[in-house]
C-alpha cells in the first residue's frame, strides 16, 4: 500500500471524527511515513509496518471520544429532510456553481477584450500610418499620420492595464483548480 | 500489565524522550525502541493527551519541503516526571511488601 492509499483509507475510517482532529491525525501519520521513508525504508514497507488502519482508527476514535471530537450523528429527521429536499437544494447548488463559473469566464472575457482592443488599436494605427503614403496630398497624409500615431499610442498604453488585470487575475485559476482537486482527492497537507 | 498503569508509564517515557531536546513523532519512537515497543498509532493519542494537559507544547518546522511537528516539554511536564518518580518510591515499597507477603505465604 502506498502512503496516499493508507491516508485515504484512514480518512475514510475516521469519518465520524470532527474535521479538525481528523486533519491533525492524518497529518501526523503522513509525517511519520515521510520520516520512515527518509530513514531509508521503502514506501511499501514503511506503510505496511504501521499498525493496521482499523487499529489506528480505533485508537484515534477512542481518544477523540474522551475529548468531544466526534461529529454529532445526523438524526433520522435530518436525513429525511435532506433526501426530500433534494429537488430544492440540488438546483440551488447547481445554480450557485454555474453563477460562479460564469462570473469567472466573464472576467476573463473582459480581460481578453482589453487585449484585443489594445492589439487592434496598434494594428489600425500602423495601417493608418502606412495609408499616409497613398493619401494624395499633404494635408490628408498628415491627418493619417496623426490618427495613426494616436491609435498606436492608445493601443500600446492600453496594453499596460490589460497585462495588469491578466496578471492580477491569473493566480485565481490554479488556486481554484487546486481547491477543486483537493476536494476530489481529499488528502490534506497542512 | 494493567492498561491504566501501562498508559501512565508510557506517558512519562514519552515526556522523558523530549527532556534533552525537542522531539518529533518518529524520533520519539526510535529513542524509546530499545526500552519499549511503541507503535505510531499508540504514540499519537499520548502526544495529544500530553499536549492537552499542558505537559508539552507543539510547533511546526519546515523540513525537506514538508512540515514536521516538534514537541517541547513544559514546566508542567517536568513536574509530571518528578511526580511519577516520587510516586514510584511508594509503589516500590508496596511492591516489596506485597512480594514479601507472597513469599511468606509460600513457607
Amino acid at each position: 500500500m502506498t502512503k496516499i492509499e493508507y491516508l485515504k483509507k484512514l480518512k475514510l475510517a475516521l469519518r465520524q471524527v470532527k474535521n479538525e482532529e481528523r486533519k491533525k491525525s492524518l497529518a501526523y501519520f503522513s509525517e511519520v511515513i515521510d520520516d520512515r521513508m527518509e530513514d531509508g525504508i521503502p514506501e511499501e514497507t514503511a506503510v505496511s509496518e504501521l499498525e493496521s488502519i482499523e487499529a489506528a482508527a480505533e485508537r484515534i476514535i477512542a481518544e477523540a471520544m474522551t475529548q468531544d471530537q466526534i461529529k454529532p450523528k445526523r438524526s433520522v429527521w435530518e436525513i429525511v429532510l435532506i433526501v426530500l429536499g433534494f429537488p430544492l437544494w440540488f438546483p440551488l447548488l447547481l445554480t450557485v456553481a454555474l453563477v460562479v463559473l460564469i462570473m469567472y469566464i466573464v472576467v476573463w472575457i473582459l480581460v481578453g477584450s482589453l487585449f484585443i482592443t489594445s492589439i487592434s488599436l496598434v494594428i489600425g494605427g500602423v495601417a493608418a500610418i502606412l495609408v499616409m503614403f497613398f493619401a494624395g496630398g499633404l494635408a490628408p497624409a498628415f491627418a493619417c499620420l496623426g490618427v495613426g500615431l494616436v491609435c498606436a499610442g492608445l493601443g500600446v498604453a492600453l496594453f499596460v492595464p490589460a497585462m495588469f488585470f491578466a496578471r492580477a487575475y491569473a493566480p485565481a485559476t490554479p488556486e481554484m483548480w487546486n481547491k477543486l482537486k483537493n476536494r476530489k482527492e481529499g488528502i490534506i497537507h497542512e | 500489565m494493567d492498561i491504566q498503569l501501562k498508559r501512565g508509564v508510557l506517558e512519562i517515557c514519552v515526556l522523558s524522550a523530549m527532556r534533552k531536546e525537542d522531539a518529533y513523532g518518529y524520533k520519539i519512537i526510535k529513542d524509546l525502541s530499545p526500552f519499549m515497543e511503541v507503535s505510531e498509532s499508540t504514540l499519537y493519542p499520548i502526544l495529544k493527551r500530553l499536549e492537552q494537559s499542558g505537559c508539552v507544547t507543539e510547533y511546526s518546522v519546515e523540513h525537506n519541503g514538508r512540515l514536521r511537528k516538534y514537541y517541547r516539554i513544559t514546566e508542567a511536564g517536568h513536574d509530571r516526571i518528578n511526580e511519577f518518580l516520587n510516586d514510584w518510591d511508594s509503589v516500590m515499597r508496596a511492591y516489596h511488601f506485597i512480594k514479601g507477603d507472597a513469599e511468606n505465604d509460600k513457607d
